[in-house]
């Protein structure tokens, strides 16, 4: 037992740089690629250079103290490497501090490791092990959030890149896409949009369609999930195929029939018509996500409320409902977002300007010659906002809510 | 369910289009009007005050008005004529023309033909070349309103910085290349064009001695100069460096807007938007190539069209003919820079006094009418791979051109011209026969007393007959003819009443009632094999009437929306559908699957459909696993990063693909960042990569969230106790979570993987399948459902279109019976 405590125990900052030098040696393979692209040979040695020294001071770690001082040296290079890259670099883009950084900071945080006591050659006393390993569970936590804060903060980056450069748009004077960001700041675009009757038509004829659709959408796919997931019957295989057969037909050959069928039943420009034709377009994964999710909740809590003396009605409402609600509503938000941001029916079926949603309005700001990209950036921007009030006010009263409280299975 | 509920539901069913039939009576005479000027533009404001003064003189006439988007106009009024919702006046571009001239609905043309309803006096009001771009064969298909063709503005002050001479309109593009050559410096280019757009390049082939079209309307890319004067315009910005790497339509414009660029070849439309942001700006004609031909831009025109369908056909070639007028062409003119084309405004002094209009229409003169033509409305999309093999280098220009020319010939044979439909005799017109006048120079014919034609007298004196239009069906003209002297003298010869009562071909209305009896038929067979079923099951003791009763609604508004274009659709693939028959079909078997098969590129195309989707959805979900796991521990701002990671789906798709697009242009943001400055969409596989990336950047919060909901599900204790084994995280993940996701994870990917297969937006948006490299064949980034599109809109082939749709259908089916299988998808956990 002692000897297998031994051989696992490692310091927990050797554990993260074990787990986190591939993907630190990828990104600087990567960022050496992109110094190709760049046909900046500097930054392509500097990087490879950079990521073999991080790889071999990390293979070096652990071993003797002869090889653990090799390994500080190669670390020291390689956040050497990165200063150099900085210094190389004629402007100081925020993108190339970042691309230092990941030569840099892994480079320190080696030194720092290579110089932990434990490293060393030679056994480790009973005492010194207990104490790390007491230490590692202290720390653990620690390291562990910042992994993930470096995880998300990325993803996090690459999901803004994109709208930053939006906001910038829509804040610029003029209507101009690119040019340097933040460097005039105008609402002149905003003031334009919120100041014409036509955004507020369409905002309204957007929440209409796009909460019915939430609505209907529900109460037709709860029930249908409910009764695939429960019940067995004839006819169930092939129904549950139906739903999904619809959506694989390529839906814009046939425009026309579907035209004439909401036109045949009186549904054009309506927003009824829109709810209906949304919800079934929702309907798909909505009933194989809460079948799915129904087949999850244990039978025996229903059939215990049944012989508690509920209705069937009531095991729905008061059980098996309140379980499901995650999936609810992600469903909920599903059938919502499918109507909030849906183009071409909306165009299709709405042969009149009143009836148009918020993307069809936003699609009529393109001219024949070309955006108005200021504000069309700044309309996406009005139109996105209702969306994130409605993923805040979702999260908390959904996900965080139940995984908080007591509900769970 | 109750027999009686059951009937009410039919019942009600069939009642909702009754009672919307019952409310629509109009009283006044309404006209819709579709138009296409950008929300909130001038140009709107100054067309609703059009529409305005007409409402004010024409009290009995109400016109409702719609904006459509431009680049679904001829498409959205396309769906609504099949659909008997046709407006009763549309905007136009003679290039849309073009792609219309040749559709026939039940027989039908979607657009009236003019030509009776003016008289002539009415049509000599008009430019003869902006005329002529609005027939189609013979048929006078609008009426033209407005004109563009591209110019040359220039910034003054980076001529005055540079120390340069001003561009002169006698100027030789040598000399124009000099001068780029020498304001290249630093940030600024000399020169602002898109090179690889086949709109810029066409004066320059003029300017080189080339034409599109010879005098027959055989295609001739290949003509003189054609492949110099492509050498030369892609020299400017691989060789000489005056025109940034790159520059497409909307870099050009930041770049001119930012003074990064002297000179612009650019239209009038932008005049306003450059003036906005005070720029010092000049214009002068494009110049001469070196042979000594002027650059001859082409001149699209765009015009009003009156719907075939319009029942008050009368009020609307009025309202046509208002729109038109020297009044409102002269307002549009002076209050948005749109080049008139009456002829009476070519020497209005309002207009020739502001020197843009006047610079604009001096080049407008000297430019080409682009021909209303099916073979040019087909011409862009072989020119199109033939500048994307030139500009790759993957062919030099005189082989490119000579295959572009090849592939459009036959384009044009496999779509010959359809003959002009007859005009129905009598309507709007009536034969009068006139008396003689020996010694008249020439005849005038006055209609209610206001000028109708003129005619040259034929000498003699005898009885004349002459055909004479744009009379009011039921109503008695008053006219009279004077016989001009040779002194000048007007002379009255002869009154009279002319009248027809001929009234105008109607298409049929459309005819719902067949899709009512099929939506009947689809909900009674529904309710049949709902009782089916359940009298099956009566014997083993199952609970089918209840379950059916729940699926019932659901299943019930699927059916009756869905059910009857998809068998139409299966239909379709199997008929000789086509634009120049709709709804008048006929079963040809499988021969358009014969034609799809054998398409060059079949294979190429979907095996990279296969790869777009299955690189999306496998990134889709592990990304979005990956994230909704680490948001599922606890972990400061976890709900700021969760809210900020859901954002790109809270942005309308096509709006996040327009920017993305923007950012991976040449000086967009990706190079920006990247330090580099490459044409990350014009490279095949560059290309193919990206549209891959931003689908992964839409679809990632949808996967994130959705499993997020489903990891709420896992109980806790199971993975306490399994902590307290000793089971580290990848054994808990591989052991416990993947098990217990399983029933969100089966109907995620598999509706995750029919999504990305149909998915359409993300690369029509962004590449619109290119880059095209070979002629007739799928572009390098076209997947399945994008080409389908092309082979429908592009070509009208709705028969070959809907054979591939099958085709895809059947894909998609086969691929979803054997994900259900191997996951038992069908089968719960419980």
């Amino acid at each position: 037992m002692k000897g297998l405590a031994h051989a696992w125990y490692a310091p927990i900052e050797l554990r993260a740089l074990r787990a986190w030098t591939p993907a630190i040696v990828t990104v600087n393979l990567l960022l050496a690629l992109i110094g190709f692209a760049r046909d900046d040979m500097g930054l392509v040695q500097i990087h490879i250079a950079g990521a073999a020294l991080l790889a071999g001071g990390r293979l070096l770690l652990g071993g003797s103290r002869v090889a653990l001082g090799f390994a500080a040296l190669a670390f020291l290079f390689a956040a050497v490497a990165g200063l150099a890259l900085i210094e190389q670099m004629a402007t100081l883009r925020i993108f190339d501090i970042w691309a230092a950084a990941w030569l840099i900071l892994p480079g320190l945080f080696g030194i720092w490791v290579a110089r932990r006591p434990e490293l060393g050659s030679g056994p480790l006393s009973d005492e010194a092990v207990e104490a790390g390993l007491a230490r590692n569970r202290r720390l653990k936590p620690r390291f562990s959030g910042f992994s993930a804060h470096l995880i998300l903060a990325h993803a996090v980056l690459i999901v803004l890149v994109p709208l930053i450069w939006v906001l910038d748009t829509a804040l610029s004077p003029g209507n101009i896409l690119g040019g340097p960001l933040f460097d005039a700041i105008t609402l002149d675009h905003f003031e334009k949009i919120l100041g014409g009757e036509k955004f507020w038509v369409w905002m309204r004829n957007s929440l209409i369609v796009s909460l019915g659709t939430t609505l209907l959408g529900l109460l037709l796919a709860v029930p249908a999930a409910y009764a695939f997931s429960r019940w067995r019957f004839s006819g169930r295989g092939a129904a549950m195929f139906s739903f999904l057969l619809v959506q694989m037909f390529p839906g814009i050959i046939i425009l026309v029939p579907y035209f004439l069928v909401m036109k045949s039943l009186g549904l054009l420009n309506s927003a009824l018509g829109l709810i209906l034709a949304y919800s079934v377009t929702a309907l798909p994964l909505c009933v194989w996500m809460l079948k799915g999710f129904f087949d999850t909740i244990p039978r025996e809590l229903e059939e215990a409320a049944l012989l508690d003396g509920c209705s069937h009605t009531q095991v729905f409402t008061k059980v098996v409902l309140p379980l499901s609600l995650p999936a609810v509503g992600v469903t909920a938000l599903f059938s919502f977002l499918a109507a909030w941001n849906e183009f071409l029916l909306a165009l299709t079926f709405n042969t009149s300007e009143d009836m148009y949603t918020l993307p069809v309005g936003l699609a009529s700001m393109i001219s024949a010659t070309g955006q108005a990209w200021g504000e069309f950036a700044a309309a996406s921007i009005l139109v996105s906002l209702p969306v994130v009030v409605l993923f805040i006010l979702f999260q908390k009263s959904l996900i965080e809510g139940l995984s908080s409280g007591g509900v769970k299975g | 369910m109750g027999r009686s509920r059951c009937a009410l539901l039919l019942i009600a069913l069939f009642l909702i289009p009754l009672g919307s039939a019952l409310a629509s009576e109009p009283e006044p005479i309404e006209l819709t009007i579709w138009h296409t000027f950008a929300s909130e533009s001038r140009e709107e404001a100054t067309f609703l005050a059009a529409i305005a003064d007409f409402e004010a003189s024409n009290p009995d006439i109400e016109v409702d008005v719609t904006m459509v988007p431009f680049a679904n106009a001829d498409q959205l009024f396309l769906t609504a004529a099949q659909g008997g919702e046709a407006p009763d006046l549309i905007r136009l571009s003679n290039d849309q023309l073009g792609k219309m001239g040749d559709v026939r609905v039940d027989g039908f043309p979607l657009l009236e033909d003019l030509r009776p309803h003016l008289t002539p006096a009415e049509a000599a009001a008009y430019d003869p070349r902006g005329l002529d771009a609005m027939h189609y064969g013979d048929a006078l298909y609008g009426l033209p309103a407005s004109q563009d063709c591209l110019s040359l503005i220039w910034n003054r002050a980076l001529f005055d910085a540079a120390g340069e001479a001003y561009p002169r309109d006698d100027w030789t593009s040598a000399e124009m290349l000099q001068a780029a050559q020498n304001l290249t410096h630093g940030e600024v280019n000399g020169l602002a064009l898109p090179v690889k757009v086949a709109y810029w390049w066409f004066p320059f082939q003029t300017g080189w001695g080339g034409e599109l079209f010879d005098a027959a309307g055989a295609p001739s890319l290949d003509s003189n100069g054609s492949a110099a004067a492509m050498d030369w315009l892609f020299a400017l910005e691989q060789t000489h460096g005056v025109v940034a790497t790159g520059t497409q339509i909307d870099g050009m414009k930041s770049q001119f807007l930012q003074s990064e660029a002297a000179m612009i070849v650019d239209g009038p439309w932008n005049w306003a938007t450059y003036e906005a942001s005070r720029l010092d700006l000049s214009q002068s004609m494009l110049p001469f190539g070196p042979d000594g031909d002027r650059m001859s831009p082409l001149v699209t025109y765009k015009g009003w069209a009156v719907s075939k369908s319009a029942t008050h056909k009368v009020a609307a070639v009025n309202l046509a003919l208002h729109l038109t007028s020297e009044d409102v062409a002269r307002d549009f003119a002076l209050e948005t820079s749109t080049l008139p084309t009456r002829v009476d405004l070519a020497s209005d002094a309002a207009l020739l006094a502001d020197p843009v209009l006047a610079g604009f229409l001096a080049q407008a003169e000297v430019a080409t009418p682009a021909p209303t033509t099916r073979g040019m409305s087909l011409v862009y999309g072989p020119l199109a791979t033939a500048i994307e093999q030139v500009h790759g280098g993957v062919a030099d220009s005189t082989t490119a051109l000579a295959g572009a020319n090849t592939e459009l010939a036959s384009l044009m044979a496999d779509n010959p011209p359809l003959p002009t439909p007859p005009l129905t005799e009598g309507y709007r017109t009536a034969m009068v026969t006139l008396p003689g006048d020996a010694s008249a120079i020439a005849y005038e014919l006055r209609m209610d007393g206001v000028r109708h034609s003129t005619h040259p007298a034929s000498g003699g004196g005898g009885n004349w007959t002459v055909n004479m239009t744009g009379l009011i069906p039921g109503v008695e003209h008053q006219v009279s003819l004077w016989a001009t002297h040779a002194g000048g003298a007007s002379i009255l010869i002869w009154t009279g009443n002319v009248s027809t009562n001929v009234a105008a071909p109607l298409p049929p209305p459309a005819d719902t009632s067949p899709i009512l009896f099929a939506l009947g038929a689809i909900t009674i067979s529904m309710f049949a094999a709902g009782f089916g079923l359940r009298a099956l099951d009566a014997n083993r003791r199952r609970r089918s009437g209840r379950a059916l009763l729940h699926i019932a609604p659901a299943m019930l508004a699927l059916a009756i929306l869905t059910f009857y274009p998809v068998a139409y659709g299966i239909w379709l693939a199997f008929t000789d559908a086509d634009q120049t028959h709709l709804g008048e079909q006929t079963w040809v078997g499988i021969t358009n699957f014969l034609t799809v098969f054998t398409t060059a590129g079949f294979l190429r195309v979907t095996l990279f459909t296969l790869i777009w989707t299955v690189a999306n959805v496998s990134a889709h979900i592990g990304l979005g696993l990956g994230l909704a796991l680490i948001l599922q521990r606890p972990l400061k701002g976890k709900r700021v990063y969760r809210t900020l990671l859901l954002l790109p789906w809270a942005v309308p798709s096509y709006i996040s693909v327009l920017i993305w697009r923007g950012m991976l242009q040449p000086d967009g943001l990706v190079n920006l960042m990247l330090g580099t400055e490459f044409d990350l969409l014009a490279d095949p596989t560059g290309a193919k990569f990206w549209v891959i990336l931003v689908n992964i950047w839409l679809g990632v919060p949808f996967m994130m969230m959705s499993l997020s909901g489903a990891l709420q599900a896992l109980p806790g204790e199971m993975y306490e106790a399994a902590e307290v084994d000793g089971i580290g995280p990848w054994g808990r993940f591989v052991h416990l979570t993947l098990p217990n996701l399983k029933s969100a994870l089966v109907p995620l990917s598999l509706l995750g993987f029919i999504w990305t297969f149909n998915m359409f937006n993300v690369i029509y948006l962004l590449t619109d399948g290119g880059p095209d490299l070979r002629f007739g064949e799928p572009g390098e980034t076209d997947i399945l459902i994008t080409y389908v599109y092309d082979i429908a809109f592009r070509d009208g082939a709705y028969g070959v279109a809907a054979a591939w749709s099958v085709i895809i259908f059947l894909m998609l089916v086969g691929f979803s019976w054997y994900h259900m299988r191997r996951t038992n998808a069908l089968e719960g956990s419980a």
